[in-house]
């Protein structure tokens, strides 16, 4: 027992510091990306179900885009709320024909709309076939060479397309994912955001998490070309390989299984293709609010991931690749899953076993300094990203760290453990988490749509 | 310049908390080692004891100078510091032996 808890804690331990060291000496300044005369066609796809209260916040995003080839196709997917009405009445849409491949299967479209003012932007108006059907309908009308994925909670940074279009020259990305902010820890208007640490404690346990998700695992997997996954709040493709991988298939956790599905391609037929993460092109998002909301967004997400690792159990190593297999088995799958129950049980024996509970102690002050150290290594990447804080919000973070790991951390296990009892329980369950619309701490796109639904 | 500096600062305070923190549990680590070692000597002599750990299949052999050799506790106490020591390293090497047997298995 004592020498598998140690060699757990080894593999855990070789991550952690790949996790911290990799990008801290990969990372040296932001690379600025200015807008260029050669720009590729882009197509953005917003999958909408029920969201009347925020897509007005991700079609602004849209409008301040600092680029000019690119058209939105925003697919309400059967919503039963004003989503469409919305649309239709702040766009001035009317209906319209577009072409489509005809190469993904999908719902059937009740009707396409066009905008009179914007016409960039059009409308699939389906029955609800799920996020992945939308996601189908959408890459199949799209007519542009890459094809970016965005939730209807995320609002673009302005220069983000510029960012996409300068990578995507290199012929050997087929896809990537880009840095997913949370909205709520900015302030000002959307092209001189602000990031500010004043906000509730839930938040700032996310800022973090996201932080150090992003900048530290994205990057370190993108060095060992071994990205699992593209968040589906903010992925771009080309637009080939999704039709090459027959688009996404309909699952709770459809952004991973087309990151799997990527990467078996690349292994079988594209050797030196790979997927990166583009940190210099942002997404701000609206992070979940309160506790039950996040705890339906967490198991949301741990039984996506229950779902693919056992769709591709048969896949792994072969199919996916030595380092891909490593992370997910490993990293994500023993360290993230089974040791969520592990630690529980191990934690429970070695107190209750007189004298070792020292070793637990031991365990935990490492664990705590790798915690620690990550946070504090991510705020140094972000800062070398351009995401300066103020000194008072420096203090704030110095001070909610330590806090954040011996409390909300601990979230993260529970989450874990109940995502897999739940999955186990009801695999295709989809509980929806509320969205107040509030993306930013202030905008005018908040003030707009008070009045749009007073 | 100020980034590697930064870089190098973080990465020698890293080392020295992990050093620090490894090295005050020592010896918690090894009493909680118990039963998993089981040692047979082997062969012996006056300078020198060779002793194998039966559960592990680790051999170690401690050079002994005339003081140690004197008392039994100065004898027990080098060989306790010895089990320590192979016993983090068995972790390791039990770690990198599960990487390498994955990665020619499936790829052979």
């Amino acid at each position: 027992m004592m020498i598998f808890t140690l060699v757990l804690f080894t593999v855990f331990i070789i991550f952690q510091v790949l996790y911290i060291f990799v990008p801290l000496f990969v990372v040296k300044e932001k690379r600025e990306y200015i807008r260029t005369k050669d720009e590729k066609a882009i197509t953005i796809l917003i999958p909408a179900f029920n969201e009347e209260k925020i897509i007005m916040n991700c079609i602004e995003g849209v409008f301040q885009l600092d680029y000019e080839n690119y058209e939105v196709i925003i697919i309400n997917d059967g919503s039963r709320d004003q989503t469409k009405e919305l649309l239709i009445k702040e766009l001035k849409m009317n209906r319209c024909i577009k072409r489509s491949v005809g190469a993904l299967s999908y719902n059937q479209i009740k009707g396409l709309y066009k905008s009179t003012v914007y016409p960039k932007i059009t409308m699939i108006d389906k029955d609800n076939g799920g996020k992945a059907d939308a996601l189908n309908s959408g890459i199949d009308h799209s007519e542009s060479e890459i094809v970016i994925t965005l939730d209807a909670d995320s609002v673009l940074d302005p220069n983000s397309l510029n960012v996409i279009n300068s990578k995507f020259n290199d012929q050997y990305i087929l896809a990537a994912g880009g840095m997913v902010q949370i909205g709520q820890g900015f302030y000002g208007k959307l092209k001189n955001l602000k990031p500010t640490f004043y906000t509730k404690g839930l938040i700032k346990y996310q800022i973090i998490q996201y932080l150090t998700d992003f900048y530290l695992h994205r990057l370190t997997q993108t060095k060992f070309q071994s990205m699992t996954i593209i968040a589906g709040a903010f992925g771009v493709f080309r637009k080939s390989i999704l039709l090459e991988v027959g688009g996404y298939r309909k699952t709770v956790g459809e952004d991973m299984d087309i990151t799997l599905r990527c990467l078996t391609l690349i292994k079988a037929k594209y050797k030196k293709h790979k997927l990166v993460f583009i940190p210099e092109a942002i997404c701000y998002t609206e992070c979940p609010s309160s506790f039950v909301d996040l705890y339906k967004q967490r198991i949301r997400w741990q039984k996506a991931f229950l779902d693919c690792i056992l769709n591709y159990k048969t896949a792994f190593f072969h199919k996916l690749g030595i380092a891909p297999s490593i992370y997910l088995l490993f990293d994500s799958f023993i360290l993230g899953t089974i040791n969520a129950f592990f630690t529980i049980i191990v934690c429970a024996t070695l107190v209750a076993t007189q004298g070792n509970y020292m070793v637990a102690l031991a365990f935990l002050s490492v664990t705590f300094l790798l915690a620690t150290y990550r946070s504090i290594v991510a705020m140094v990447i972000s800062r070398r990203f351009g995401l300066k804080y103020g000194i008072k919000d420096y203090l704030r973070i110095s001070w909610f760290i330590p806090y954040e790991i011996i409390t909300y951390r601990l979230l993260g296990l529970i989450f874990v453990t109940f995502g897999t009892f739940m999955y186990i329980k009801n695999k295709e369950g989809w509980d929806v988490s509320k969205r107040d619309g509030n993306s930013f701490q202030t905008t005018p796109v908040r003030e707009r749509m008070r009045k749009v639904s007073s | 310049m100020k980034t590697e500096l930064v870089n190098i600062l973080l990465l020698v305070t890293f080392v020295f908390l992990f050093s620090s923190i490894v090295n005050y549990y020592y010896d918690d680590f090894a009493s909680a080692m118990d039963g998993n070692v089981d040692l047979l000597v082997e062969s012996g002599s006056a300078d020198s004891i060779k002793m194998i750990d039966q559960k592990n299949r680790e051999s170690m052999e401690l050079s002994l100078s005339e003081e140690q050799a004197e008392t039994d506790s100065n004898v027990q106490a080098q060989l306790y510091s010895e089990i320590k020591a192979n016993f983090i390293k068995s972790a390791f090497t039990i770690t990198s032996r599960i990487f390498t047997k994955l990665y020619f298995h499936f790829e052979t």
